[in-house]
């Protein structure tokens, strides 16, 4: 017992001193050459492109047939031209003159293992791609099951990235990254880093970086430090709250930019008291979106309208209706749904209009926020309890049960394509809860996804958006801004609106 | 069991009252520790009647503000004074702390008699299942317990409950085994006395002084596990001013209000400080003739 007890005492101490234990800066290792350091909250995890593919290709170390523009549209890649054949055929048009990082050449022939292996993997499973094809040396078939236009927009996943046939191996495992971007595979440790150096063959033009470090720091202090100290050349998805401080310092630049992300509450449709059109309504117009953006996120970030931010893409509706903040309205509201005044709350028939909010602190703005809507909602009647749980567990429970709202966050445009809103809303395929059942949404989406003739996949979209502006089945709350800082000396770096690539191949350091 | 120092693990009653008076004014940490917790029992108590905010209530204009006269402490990232959470933190981990080792101590003694005393296979069973519950690290159990009840408050203090009380069982079935063969039980037992009235009477106040003492020593361990668990967000939900979950949500503004973490920081060290010291003493001063025997808890 007395050791136990002396242990103790000291984890005592420990506990105490783990407020002050980030304080105190991460000694540095100095001494760097032609080495550029990246580092991001996410971890290198495996070298399968259908597993971390989307890592490998923000490093710029694998490709996709199709890249993203800054303007978040579908850009050529490894295929300079695609076009649809007939209603379910699509050909693509290889680059010329690409070599893989072993020395293999990019050919239809070559990229077809590695194609149809993304194609046939449960990460690309919603994608109906029925068959791919080589039609000559350098033009690739692909037939999908039905008329399909999202294809090429979900060609520029991370998943679908190309590597050489000779990385994969007889059951069809991929142990090695050998792909074609500007950086090729060095070394990695599981979890942790990864190590790439210039590829000196790009089919493009040459990386300036020699060395290309990417370092997966879940927590965002140490990746702040980590930068201050000169240990990251380049510091991924800071906290809002640093810019200020951050701005101040000579050597540290703050890059700010909004994505397609957005905070969002999905209501449980299928439970009181969110069953109710009005309720859904009565807390839009309580929550007071300004606030949360000026003080909460610093000003960084706008009050969310629909699902898409039209500063970052043209597939947002236009003059779709933005709830204002309007207590009085939220009152009336709560209150033509039955919910009368009772004490500080309210009851209808007994019940008080208690509900709960379910959210994660990965983001870790997430409960902070729960918190300014739990008082905000109070104002009103609302009886509002947080709980703070695992991502997945929220989805687990959400999904199998009954719950009231959940905050949430996630991209609203992580492949090119407003096909998106099906993730969210469609009555067979979302994957958030809302258990929201409307048919023509259901017939838009649909008829949306056949045709590929843009002005009327935009008017079905934004119908879509109007419709979904009326009933709530999920309140948009606000979007992201990212906050990413380079140290002073790299020049040359444009964040990219979907994250898709870093594009460390156009930076220059230096330093 | 309980080794050579058993048998001069008996005393009795009158005995330990004498002791209890003395051992307080004469050890100088057991002093410090003793002031240290009356001064948190005081701000525990007294504190949130005192302060002139809520801890609940936002107001979002004067977030992350340095400590000033007006708020000593500072205030949040949602502009609540964190002077105020504390104080109603200190009732909570107080509260919760308290209530936790009572539990593992009146179980833990439970079973730790009825083992002593009843012997034979009841003992050997309970004797493994403590055996198992301590071959657990105890914060690893309790943090899978948790995780599964889903995170609040009542839960945490579940967990560690139950996690807890095998070290009291060990304590008492061993101090148990040496004063059952002592002639004053034998005496009781033949002048037909009730196997509860020797419970009660003979063994029970046998054990008292060595479990107070693990107690005192628990407690600044279970205010260390319901910090850590909601530090992980197991415990208590937002916006209760739980000492641990202030300090994890702090921890995400280290570098620009350093008074959000430092703050529960070292409450808590102070906490669990005040509470070893005072366990520790007691330990040494109450029975230099059992120290041998609680060396081996």
């Amino acid at each position: 017992m007395i050791e136990l007890t002396r242990r103790q005492k000291l984890s005592g101490l420990g506990a105490g001193i783990t407020g002050l234990g980030g304080y105190w800066a991460i000694s540095g290792t100095g001494g760097k050459e032609d080495v550029f350091t990246v580092g991001s909250p996410w971890t290198p995890d495996s070298r399968d492109p259908v597993v971390n593919g989307w890592l490998w290709r923000r490093i710029s170390v694998l490709e996709p047939l199709l890249t993203v523009d800054y303007d978040a549209t579908v850009a050529p890649g490894l295929a300079t031209d695609w076009r649809m054949v007939d209603d379910e055929t699509w050909e693509f048009d290889l680059r010329e003159g690409v070599t893989f990082h072993d020395g293999t050449e990019l050919t239809a022939k070559t990229v077809l293992p590695s194609l149809r292996r993304a194609f046939d993997s449960s990460s690309l499973a919603s994608v109906p791609v029925k068959s791919i094809e080589t039609a000559d040396n350098r033009t690739l078939t692909m037939k999908t099951d039905e008329p399909f236009s999202p294809l090429p927009a979900h060609c520029t996943r991370g998943s679908t990235c190309l590597v050489s046939p000779t990385a994969i191996a007889d059951d069809r495992s991929v142990s090695e990254p050998i792909g074609t971007g500007p950086f090729q595979f060095e070394s990695w440790n599981q979890g942790s880093s990864i190590t790439a150096s210039a590829n000196s063959d790009y089919h493009g033009e040459n990386a300036s970086i020699e060395t290309l470090v990417y370092e997966g720091i879940t927590d965002d202090q140490t990746r702040r430090l980590k930068l201050e100290n000169d240990e990251l050349d380049m510091a991924r998805i800071l906290p809002n709250e640093t810019v200020d401080s951050l701005e101040l310092r000579d050597d540290i630049t703050a890059h700010t930019y909004q994505i397609p992300r957005a905070r969002y509450l999905v209501f449980d449709l299928d439970s009181s008291p969110f069953a109710d059109r009005r309720v859904r309504r009565a807390v839009m117009h309580a929550v007071d979106r300004e606030t949360i953006v000026e003080n909460l996120l610093n000003g960084l970030g706008s009050p969310a309208v629909g699902p898409f931010p039209s500063d970052v893409t043209d597939w947002a509706a236009d003059n779709l209706e933005p709830y204002e903040h309007d207590p009085g309205r939220a009152r009336d509201l709560l209150a033509e749904a039955g919910w009368e005044p009772n004490g500080t709350g309210r009851t209808r028939d007994g019940d008080p209009l208690s509900v709960s909010i379910w959210t994660y602190d990965t983001r870790p703005l997430l409960p902070t926020i729960a918190q300014v809507i739990q008082t905000q909602l109070g104002e009103v009647g609302f009886e509002v309890d947080i709980e703070v749980m695992e991502s997945s567990t929220i989805k687990e429970r959400a999904t199998n049960g009954s719950f009231d709202a959940v905050l949430w966050s996630n991209s609203v445009l992580w492949y090119p394509d407003p096909d998106r809103l099906s993730d969210f809303v469609h009555s067979e395929t979302a994957t958030m809860f809302s258990g929201y059942e409307n048919e023509t949404v259901d017939r838009l989406l649909e008829e949306a996804r056949r045709t590929t003739d843009r002005d009327e996949r935009f008017g079905r979209y934004a119908e879509v958006q109007h419709i979904l502006q009326r009933d709530l089945p999920i309140g948009w709350l606000t979007y992201y801004t990212n906050v990413v800082a380079t140290r002073a000396g790299v020049e040359a770096y444009r964040p990219h609106p979907i994250e898709s690539c870093y594009h460390l191949e156009n930076v220059t350091d230096q330093q | 069991m309980s080794g050579p120092a058993a048998d001069t693990g008996v005393r009795q009653e009158s005995d330990q009252r004498d002791e209890w008076t003395e051992v307080i004014p004469a050890d100088r940490l057991a002093q410090v520790g003793l002031g240290i917790i009356l001064i948190l029992l005081v701000l525990a108590v007294f504190g949130p009647i005192v302060s002139p905010y809520d801890p609940a209530t936002q107001d979002l204009s004067s977030r992350l503000e340095a400590p000033s006269l007006t708020h000593p402490l500072g205030t949040d990232q949602l502009g609540r004074d964190v002077l105020t959470r504390l104080l109603h933190g200190a009732r909570l981990s107080l509260g919760i702390a308290l209530a936790v080792t009572s539990v593992r101590l009146v179980v833990g003694t439970a079973v730790g008699l009825v083992a002593g005393y009843a012997g034979g296979w009841i003992d050997e069973a309970l004797m493994r299942l403590v055996d198992t519950l301590l071959a657990f690290p105890g914060i690893v159990l309790a943090l899978v317990i948790a995780g599964i009840l889903g995170p609040s408050l009542v839960n945490v203090m579940l967990a560690l409950s139950v996690v807890g009380w095998a070290s009291y069982a060990r304590l008492v079935r061993s101090s148990v085994l040496s004063v059952r063969e002592r002639e004053f039980v034998t005496v009781a037992r033949l002048l037909g006395h009730t196997r509860t009235h020797v419970t009660a009477r003979h063994l029970i106040p046998n054990v008292v002084a060595p479990v107070v003492v693990l107690a005192t020593l628990d407690i600044g361990g279970v205010i260390l596990g319901t910090a850590g668990l909601s530090f992980l967000g197991l415990g208590a939900q937002p916006p209760t001013p739980e000492w641990g979950t202030m300090l994890a949500s702090g921890r995400t503004y280290l570098r620009q209000a350093w008074w959000l973490v430092n703050a529960p920081g070292v409450c808590i060290m102070f906490t669990v400080f005040g509470f070893n010291l005072l366990g520790d003493s007691l330990r040494d001063t109450l029975s230099p003739t059992q120290s041998a025997q609680m060396e081996q808890l």
